[in-house]
């Protein structure tokens, strides 16, 4: 049966640029994220980054994108490539709601293989309008042998996290 | 006051690099118009049913589709930042903003002639009714 360790959580007080896990444990299997978001960028939806141990380099990202009726697929190869990018709310969307996005990052801590995650992001928001609401689906590719030992979360650019935003870094194991 | 990160749960400011840092990604960001093709090319598809000849395009014509579609395309050759782009209204959109511009308009015009609130609110419901 598996066996889920908390290993941190941060709950927002107050606006903060980014959200960082350091000296993260290699004893766990797998590890999995969850992520309650919301942001200060005067927008519906932006981009949800994930920086592994420090490193701009070397990301990849392939998306399944919903924000119309019509769903996309794309390569990531302008915004945001030095990190692997979900989708979070923005200030644009409707009061007091927040992005939920899920990770994981199997086999994190082996030195052998580059590091995939798959990140599942939900930016809900009470509009029948296109593009004030987002589903995305990536797979992300971190192309390191190193051990994952750190997490930094931030928004894209220069936005905030807002008060509330909380992140809860488990560890797996035995799964 | 400096902006602030939080590294396994403590808060701290952020360094002029990092202050410096964030501000050419924003600055970078601003220039990126991927989020707004992106955006622009999922609209368009949303819309190209319009343009089948047998669709029912209800109150609007083709030629208003038409016309917004045409907006769509020219908008990444008008704008060269992201914080600038200003949208076009589909042509359901634009009917609402003009009604409600006409109301608007009718409302204030009849509160500078010193009707009451009930008459103001009257004219601003015939103004929004009449106006297509």
């Amino acid at each position: 049966m598996a066996c889920w360790n908390v290993i941190d959580e941060t709950t927002l007080t107050g606006a903060a640029a980014s959200i960082s896990f350091t000296s993260i444990s290699s004893s766990y299997d797998h590890l999995y994220l969850t992520v309650s978001a919301r942001d200060t960028k005067s927008a519906y939806y932006n981009y949800l980054e994930f920086r592994f141990n420090g490193d701009s380099t070397p990301y990849s990202n392939t998306y399944l994108n919903a924000s119309t009726a019509t769903v996309t697929s794309t390569r990531d190869t302008s915004s945001g490539t030095g990190d692997v990018i979900g989708m979070m709310a923005s200030d644009d969307a409707l009061a007091d709601t927040f992005s939920t996005t899920t990770m994981w990052i199997p086999n994190y801590s082996n030195t052998s293989n580059f590091k995939q995650c798959l990140i599942q992001s939900v930016v809900p928001n009470d509009s029948n309008t296109n593009n004030e609401w987002y589903l995305r689906l990536t797979a992300g590719l971190f192309a390191r042998q190193d051990a994952i030992d750190q997490i930094r979360v931030k928004p894209y650019s220069s936005p905030q996290f807002q008060e509330y935003t909380s992140i809860v870094l488990y560890g797996i194991n035995g799964a | 006051m400096a902006r602030q990160k939080v590294v396994d749960n403590v808060y701290i400011d952020l360094t002029p690099e990092e202050e410096a840092e964030l501000e050419a990604q924003a600055e970078a960001a601003d220039l990126d118009m991927a989020m707004v093709r992106s955006q622009r090319d999922g609209m368009l598809r949303f819309t190209d049913w319009t343009q089948v000849g047998d669709a029912a395009l209800g109150d609007h014509t083709a030629e208003e589709w038409i016309t917004y579609r045409q907006e769509l395309r020219d908008l990444l050759g008008e704008y060269s930042r992201v914080s600038d782009v200003v949208w076009p209204e589909d042509p359901p959109a634009a009917k609402v903003t003009r009604k409600i511009n006409a109301g608007e308009a009718a409302h204030a015009a009849s509160i500078t002639n010193g009707d009451t609130i009930e008459q103001a609110q009257t004219a601003y419901d015939a103004a929004y009714a009449a106006t297509d």
